[in-house]
C-alpha cells in the first residue's frame, strides 16, 4: 500500500503504551497514543487507522465497548486485542463476538506481538468483509 | 556517536539476588542522574536516556509494590493459619520453622484434615446391668412362682384327700352297717348305738373291713358326745373334741379334716408320728343305699393315714414345680436375653452408623474447607499475579526492546546488565505464569482417556532431561490397564510434576539416581506409582507437602503450588494422591484414579 499506514495504540499504561509504539513503528506505522478508551474514540473519529492495538481491561469505557464501536463504524480496521486476563474465554470472546482480527495475552512477546499483527493485517485485508 | 574514551569509572557489578529485595538495587545501579559522570564521555541518546528512566521508574514500582504484597500475603497466610488452627499468631510467628534459613519468611498454610481417631466401640457396661438384672429377675419371680404354686396344689391335694375321704368314709360306714349294725339289730332291734359297738365285733371290723383304706385309728361316738369304742385302748378323751359335733349332727353331713403330725396309736398298738385325715360321719340307721331316711343314730370317727400319699404328693409337686420353674425361667430369661442383645446390637448399630456418618461428614467437611482455602488463596493469587502481569510486561516489553537496539549503541557492560534484567524478568513472567494456572478455575476436560498414555507423553518430555542427569529410569506400565474418564492433559501434569519433584530430590543429594514409574490396576481403581530414591521427605513434613506454597527449597526456587496443584487434579476426578516412605530410601508418590466408564 502506498498511503501511509497508521496505527492506534491503547492502553492506560504509558510503558506499555511505549513498548508498543516502539514496535509498531518498526514495522512501519505512524502510532496515535491513547489513554483511555474516550481518548481512543476521539483518535478513531479525527483520522482512519488501519490498525488498532487495542487492551481489554481500561477504567471507563472498555477495550470491547471500543471494540464494538470500531467494528460498528470502522469496518476496515484491523483490531487485536491485548490482555493480562489471560482466561480463555476472554480470548474467544473476543474473536468471535465482536470481530477482533486477533489477541494476544499479555506479557507481551515482542516476536509474538509482531507476527500475530502482521497475520492479523494479512487476514483482514485479504480476506472479504466479515459479516 | 563515538568519542574516544576517556579512562572512565567502572559501574558497580551486580549481584543477582531474588527480584523483590533487590531490584531497587539494580535500579540504584543504573544511574542516570549524571549521564556524563557515569558513562565517561560517552554521549547517551536521549530516547536511550527515556529507555533507562523508564525501567528505573517501573522497576522501582514494581519492587515496592512487590515488598509491600509479600508481606501482606504473609500477613493474610499467617492469620489464617491462626483462624484454622486456633494459635496465637505471635507465637506461630516465633516459631523457628516460620522462617528460612535465608530469613525469608516462609509462608505455610496447613490445611490437612484434621482427623479425631474414632473411640473403638466397647461392649456396653449397660448390655451387661441389664443382662444380670434380668437374670435376678428371672430367678426371684420364678422361684416366688414356684412356691405359690406349690402351695396351691397342696391345698389342692389336701381338699381332694378330704373328699376322697368322705367317700371313703361312707364306704366304710356302709360296711360296719352291714357287718356289725344290721346283724345286731336284727337280733336286738332295741340296742343302743352305744352298746351295739362291741368291743370284740369292733376290732375285727376295724381291722377287716377298712383294709386298703389305711384307717389308723376308729372312734365311735354317741350322741350324747361320749365315746362308745375306740380302736385305741389308751383313748383318753371321753368327751367330744373339737366343734365338729354340730355341724355333724344336726345337719348330717360328714366332715373331714386333714391334720399333719398328729400322735396317733395306730390299729397295730404303734405310737406314730401321723399326717391324717379325720373324717367324722354321721352314722344313720337306714339302709345304706338311702342314708337320708335313717335316723342319725352315732358318729363314727375314721382317722386316715395320708402321711406317705401326702409325702409323695408333695415331692411330686416339688419336683414339678422345679423342674417348671426352671424350664419357664429359662425360656422367659432366653426370651429377655434376646430383646436385650437385640436391642444392644442394634443401638450399638447406630451408634457405629451415626460416628461413621460423624466421620464422612468431618471428612466431607475437611475438604470442603480445604477446597475453600485453596479457592480463596487461589483469588488471592490470581489478583496478585494479574496486578504484577501489567508491570511485568512493561518491564519485560522495555527490555526486550533494549535487546533488540543495535549493538553498537550500547556500551557492552550495559547490554550485559540489561540482558541480566531481560533474564530476571522472563523468569518474573515465567512465575507469574505458574501461578496464573493455579489460580485458573479452570474444570478438567473429561474424556475417556488411557492413563499409560498420559503417563508415557509426561515421560517423553522428560525423557532427555533424566538423561542427561544420570538417572535411571524404570517403567513398568500395566500393559492392558484399563481407560477411564479422566483429563489427559491435568494427569500428564501431575505425572510431569512428580518426575520434575523425584529428579530434583535426588539431584540435590547425589549426582544420580533410580526412578520407577508403575501403573497398575488395583480393584476398582488405577494406581500410578512414582518413586525414587532421593532422601526421601522428612517426617514432620509429611503432612504438608500438598499445601500450597509449601517448599521445603528457598524462597526463590520454586512457587511450591506444584503438589498442592496435582491434590486439586486428584480431587476433581476423584480420586487421591498420598506420599510415602520408600523402605530403603527415597519417597514414592501414589496416585489413584477411580475406573470410570464412558
Amino acid at each position: 500500500m502506498d498511503s501511509p499506514q497508521t496505527a492506534l495504540i491503547v492502553d492506560d499504561e504509558k510503558p506499555i503504551r511505549y513498548i508498543l509504539t516502539q514496535c509498531v513503528k518498526k514495522m512501519g506505522y505512524g502510532c496515535v497514543e491513547a489513554g483511555s478508551g474516550q481518548a481512543a474514540l476521539e483518535q478513531l473519529a479525527r483520522q482512519k487507522f488501519q490498525l488498532v492495538l487495542l487492551d481489554v481491561k481500561m477504567p471507563g469505557i472498555t477495550g470491547f465497548d471500543v471494540m464494538k464501536r470500531i467494528r460498528a463504524s470502522y469496518p476496515d480496521t484491523c483490531v487485536v486485542m491485548l490482555s493480562a486476563l489471560s482466561n480463555p474465554d476472554v480470548a474467544g470472546r473476543a474473536i468471535t463476538s465482536l470481530g477482533a482480527d486477533a489477541f494476544i495475552s499479555k506479557p507481551l512477546r515482542l516476536d509474538e506481538l509482531r507476527t500475530t499483527i502482521r497475520r492479523a493485517v494479512h487476514q483482514r485485508t485479504t480476506a472479504r468483509p466479515h459479516c | 556517536m563515538r568519542h574516544s574514551p576517556p579512562p572512565k569509572r567502572k559501574p558497580k557489578k551486580i549481584t543477582m539476588k531474588p527480584m523483590a529485595a533487590d531490584a531497587s538495587a539494580i535500579a540504584a545501579t543504573v544511574d542516570v542522574r549524571t549521564p556524563e559522570a557515569a558513562w565517561g564521555s560517552l554521549v547517551i541518546p536521549p530516547d536511550l536516556r527515556k529507555l533507562a528512566s523508564l525501567l528505573r521508574r517501573s522497576i522501582a514500582a514494581v519492587s515496592s509494590w512487590s515488598t509491600r504484597m509479600q508481606h501482606h500475603l504473609s500477613h493474610m497466610a499467617q492469620s489464617s493459619i491462626a483462624a484454622v488452627r486456633g494459635w496465637n499468631p505471635r507465637r506461630w510467628r516465633d516459631n523457628s520453622q516460620s522462617t528460612t534459613q535465608e530469613g525469608h519468611p516462609r509462608i505455610a498454610v496447613d490445611l490437612s484434615p484434621k482427623r479425631e481417631t474414632s473411640k473403638t466401640m466397647r461392649r456396653s457396661p449397660l448390655f451387661l446391668y441389664f443382662v444380670g438384672t434380668t437374670l435376678v429377675m428371672v430367678l426371684v419371680v420364678t422361684a416366688f412362682a414356684a412356691f405359690l404354686f406349690v402351695q396351691s396344689v397342696e391345698r389342692q391335694s389336701v381338699h381332694q384327700r378330704e373328699d376322697q375321704s368322705a367317700t371313703e368314709a361312707a364306704y366304710i360306714a356302709h360296711i360296719f352297717y352291714y357287718t356289725v349294725w344290721l346283724p345286731v339289730h336284727l337280733e336286738f332291734p332295741d340296742l343302743s348305738f352305744g352298746e351295739t359297738v362291741h368291743p370284740q365285733m369292733m376290732d375285727v371290723f376295724a381291722r377287716r373291713s377298712t383294709y386298703g383304706l389305711n384307717v389308723a385309728k376308729l372312734n365311735a361316738w354317741n350322741l350324747d358326745g361320749t365315746l362308745a369304742w375306740s380302736s385305741d385302748p389308751t383313748q383318753a378323751d371321753s368327751r367330744v373334741v373339737g366343734d365338729w359335733y354340730d355341724p355333724v349332727v344336726h345337719n348330717g353331713t360328714p366332715l373331714s379334716e386333714l391334720v399333719r403330725d398328729q400322735q396317733i396309736r395306730d390299729l397295730d398298738g404303734e405310737e406314730r408320728q401321723l399326717d391324717v385325715v379325720r373324717t367324722y360321719y354321721p352314722f344313720r340307721d337306714a339302709a345304706q343305699d338311702t342314708p337320708e331316711t335313717g335316723e342319725i343314730v352315732g358318729v363314727l370317727e375314721i382317722t386316715q393315714d395320708v402321711t406317705s400319699a401326702l409325702a409323695q404328693a408333695r415331692s411330686g409337686t416339688i419336683q414339678l414345680a422345679i423342674w417348671g420353674s426352671v424350664g419357664a425361667g429359662a425360656v422367659v430369661f432366653a426370651l429377655l436375653f434376646f430383646i436385650i442383645l437385640k436391642v444392644d446390637r442394634s443401638s450399638v448399630r447406630r451408634y457405629e452408623s451415626l460416628s461413621r456418618q460423624k466421620a464422612d461428614l468431618q471428612e466431607s467437611q475437611d475438604h470442603k474447607v480445604q477446597s475453600a482455602k485453596l479457592a480463596g488463596i487461589g483469588q488471592l493469587v490470581a489478583g496478585v499475579a494479574h496486578e504484577l502481569n501489567n508491570p511485568l510486561t512493561s518491564i519485560w516489553g522495555l527490555a526486550q526492546i533494549i535487546n533488540e537496539r543495535d549493538a553498537r549503541d550500547l556500551d557492552p557492560t550495559l547490554k550485559q546488565e540489561l540482558s541480566m534484567i531481560h533474564q530476571e524478568a522472563e523468569r518474573s513472567v515465567g512465575i507469574v505464569q505458574n501461578l496464573l494456572s493455579f489460580a485458573r478455575a479452570r474444570g478438567a476436560e473429561m474424556a475417556y482417556t488411557s492413563i499409560n498414555a498420559a503417563i508415557e507423553a509426561a515421560l517423553e518430555l522428560r525423557r532427555y532431561h533424566l538423561m542427561v542427569n544420570n538417572i535411571d529410569l524404570r517403567c513398568s506400565l500395566q500393559p492392558d490397564l484399563p481407560r477411564t474418564m479422566a483429563d489427559p492433559h491435568k494427569i500428564q501434569q501431575v505425572v510431569l510434576n512428580l518426575i520434575v519433584n523425584a529428579e530434583q530430590a535426588m539431584l540435590e543429594a547425589s549426582d544420580s539416581g533410580r526412578l520407577v514409574v508403575k501403573s497398575e490396576k488395583v480393584g476398582d481403581a488405577i494406581h500410578i506409582v512414582i518413586s525414587d530414591n532421593g532422601p526421601g521427605i522428612p517426617e514432620e513434613n509429611m503432612d504438608r507437602i500438598f499445601d500450597p506454597f509449601f517448599t521445603s527449597k528457598g524462597v526463590g526456587s520454586g512457587t511450591g503450588l506444584g503438589l498442592s496443584i496435582c491434590y486439586s487434579t486428584l480431587r476433581e476426578h476423584g480420586g487421591t494422591i498420598r506420599a510415602e516412605r520408600n523402605r530403603e530410601k527415597g519417597a514414592a508418590f501414589i496416585v489413584e484414579l477411580p475406573i470410570l466408564k464412558a
